[in-house]
């Protein structure tokens, strides 16, 4: 079939693309460390992993270049795809669930949640690894609290969880915008405003080891679920009789998107955008049907989050937040969908 | 395979909405369901098709009560071919076919060689075979509307649900799905569809079921039920009904005068 074959060379290409973007960004930085360099410490690492410690490479390189390329950069390079993966993953399944391409991740709550949950640690002074750990929690709480409010309701399912999810958002908002009012000065409300503009610079391995499990046990369950994701989009009274648990699957869905946003966000901050551009390009690339459009979604995600954190890194001295970054990129392209009718039409 | 409602009731809080239906369908009846505007002819679909539970009377569909089965059974017996189509997103006239196959699939499959070949030959059946790779919402509405009928048919179900499959089509697409709709009467189908068009029910249904306050007023062969007097009675509007012949075959025609 001439479809399939076009989508499978744009899916090769893709995935290609997402190798060669990986490996490039080792290379870029203000420390400059040598190709061969990269390569055999990678091997290095690899090696040591897959063989618990027992082999390894021979040591031609200097400890400066190991620790920036397999403490410093795989570990932020790592963040970057996974969470450029998880957050247009979300994103897609979230689309698919209120039937609605101009959707993101933040639409239950989920980010804005996390970034209460960070922000309070940061005030109350928890250490690093805690502070991830309260976003994540707080992340799902928001959601929960916001799906548990819909079920209640007597509205329509998914009309009454969009206004539930804005209303939980907006209380959560309104905490962190406390908290920055009360917290220092000097130390937290920096740290905290930071934060929430999204970075990826001090993330270290305990962050992807952290962020890695509740993103792949999201991940999973999207991936095998991804042809009956597509009748969510047809309408509920279709796609039950059509022999689909509506409300169990979606219920699934968004637990898995949530525990992927969140995770996503508690190492990251907030960058937004990616869960909303990358499906729609995704949508115009691979079409609408989430057989493709997860792996693909994942695979673009993780691409243009490692690209755009190569900008931070390499644009101007200071750092610039991702999330400052990611908005520059997307802010455009969503003016060009309301121009171009919002839906994303095949071809 | 038999679908049965007896002495069935549902009502909207104090509004009694259906008021003890008993209707009973078997294999190779197409039956025109009439009635005027907010009758409960969507509500009485709603519940023969296990989506409301009724609040007296029961759905008995091939000898079990509808709301006892799971969706996933219940869509190898019953399928659902709404009014209009509207997905959030443009799938392709056969991944919209093929998501009917999901029922006989398991949890984690995806579509392959064998559902694809299902939703091919019931495309070629419907003679729009031609539009499979094309979007969804980018071919007419007639064609749309025999995409979900395809799609109906890999579903595998026998009683086929219809809300008004012509109700937006324009004349000549109205003649060509609603021909489908008889020929499937003929192979066996059980098809229960509404219409506002007396004119569709003599033409095409072999039973006519008229509705009215929520309750059945005619039920029977359209020639024998559906007459001046019934259709006065139904929309509130004197009726002329006339037959012409035409090639030897004589067709009902009715006018309101």
């Amino acid at each position: 079939m001439k479809g399939r074959e076009k989508y499978r060379l744009r899916f090769i290409i893709l995935a290609l693309s997402a190798v060669a973007i990986f490996l490039l960004s080792f290379f870029l930085g203000r420390y400059k460390v040598g190709f061969s360099a990269v390569i055999k410490i990678l091997l290095d690492r690899l090696l040591r992993l897959i063989s618990l410690d027992s082999w390894s490479m021979q040591q031609s390189w200097t400890a400066a270049e190991a620790s920036v390329v397999a403490s410093i950069r795989l570990p932020r390079i790592g963040c970057a795809a996974l969470v450029g993966c998880a957050l247009s993953v979300a994103g897609a399944c979230y689309q698919g669930m209120f039937r609605n391409p101009m959707v993101s991740p933040d639409i239950l709550g989920a980010s804005t949640g996390s970034g209460f949950g960070a922000a309070l640690s940061i005030l109350l002074g928890f250490s690093y690894a805690a502070t991830a750990v309260t976003s994540f929690a707080s992340g799902l709480a928001a959601v929960l609290v916001a799906w548990l409010i819909s079920r209640k309701s007597r509205m329509q399912t998914s009309v009454a969880m969009v206004l539930s999810g804005v209303m939980v958002g907006s209380l959560f908002q309104s905490g962190t915008s406390f908290i920055k009012l009360v917290a220092d000065t000097e130390s937290q409300l920096p740290a905290i405003t930071y934060y929430l503009m999204g970075y990826l610079s001090s993330v270290k391995a305990i962050d992807f080891r952290l962020a890695v499990v509740p993103i792949l046990i999201g991940f999973v369950p999207l991936f095998l679920l991804r042809w009956r994701i597509n009748l969510l989009t047809v309408s509920e009274a279709e796609a039950r009789s059509m022999g689909v648990e509506t409300g169990r699957l979606r219920f699934i869905v968004i637990m898995c998107a949530t525990l992927m946003t969140s995770a996503s966000v508690s190492i990251s901050g907030m960058i937004g955008w990616v869960g909303l551009v990358i499906p729609h390009f995704c949508r115009i690339l691979f079409g609408n049907d989430y057989r493709r459009l997860i792996p693909s979604c994942a695979l673009l995600g993780a691409s243009f989050l490692m690209l755009v954190d190569d900008l931070a890194r390499i644009v101007a001295t200071s750092e610039i937040p991702l999330g400052i970054l990611t908005s520059f990129v997307g802010a455009p392209v969503f003016i060009l969908m309301i121009l171009r009718g919002g839906s994303g039409h095949e071809d | 395979m038999k679908i049965e409602a007896s002495s069935l009731s549902f009502s909207y809080g104090m509004g009694k909405v259906l008021d003890s239906i008993s209707f009973s369908a078997q294999d190779g009846q197409a039956i025109a369901v009439l009635g005027p505007n907010g009758v409960g002819k969507t509500t009485f679909f709603r519940c023969l098709l296990g989506f409301l539970k009724p609040s007296e009377g029961s759905v008995i569909v091939d000898g079990r009560n509808v709301n006892d089965y799971t969706r996933r059974e219940l869509a190898h017996k019953l399928a659902y071919i709404p009014q209009s189509y509207s997905p959030a997103f443009n799938h392709t006239v056969l991944d919209s076919v093929l998501m009917g196959t999901t029922a006989s699939m398991g949890l984690f499959q995806s579509p392959g060689k064998p559902q694809i070949d299902r939703a091919m030959a019931a495309l070629d059946s419907l003679g729009i075979g031609k539009l499979a790779h094309r979007p969804s919402l980018k071919i007419s509405g007639g064609e749309r509307q025999l995409m979900l009928i395809a799609r109906a048919l890999v579903q595998d179900a026998r009683i086929l649900i219809m809300d008004e499959p012509a109700a937006n089509l324009d004349f000549g697409n109205s003649f060509h799905v609603s021909s489908r709709i008889r020929n499937l009467a003929n192979k066996g189908y059980t098809v229960i569809f509404s219409t506002h068009d007396p004119g569709q029910a003599y033409r095409y249904a072999n039973r006519v079921v008229c509705m009215q306050g929520g309750r059945i007023i005619g039920d029977g062969k359209a020639d024998e039920v559906l007459d001046e007097a019934m259709l006065n009675s139904l929309y509130g509007v004197k009726t002329a009904v006339r037959s012409i012949e035409v090639n030897g075959r004589s067709y009902k025609v009715c006018l309101p005068i």
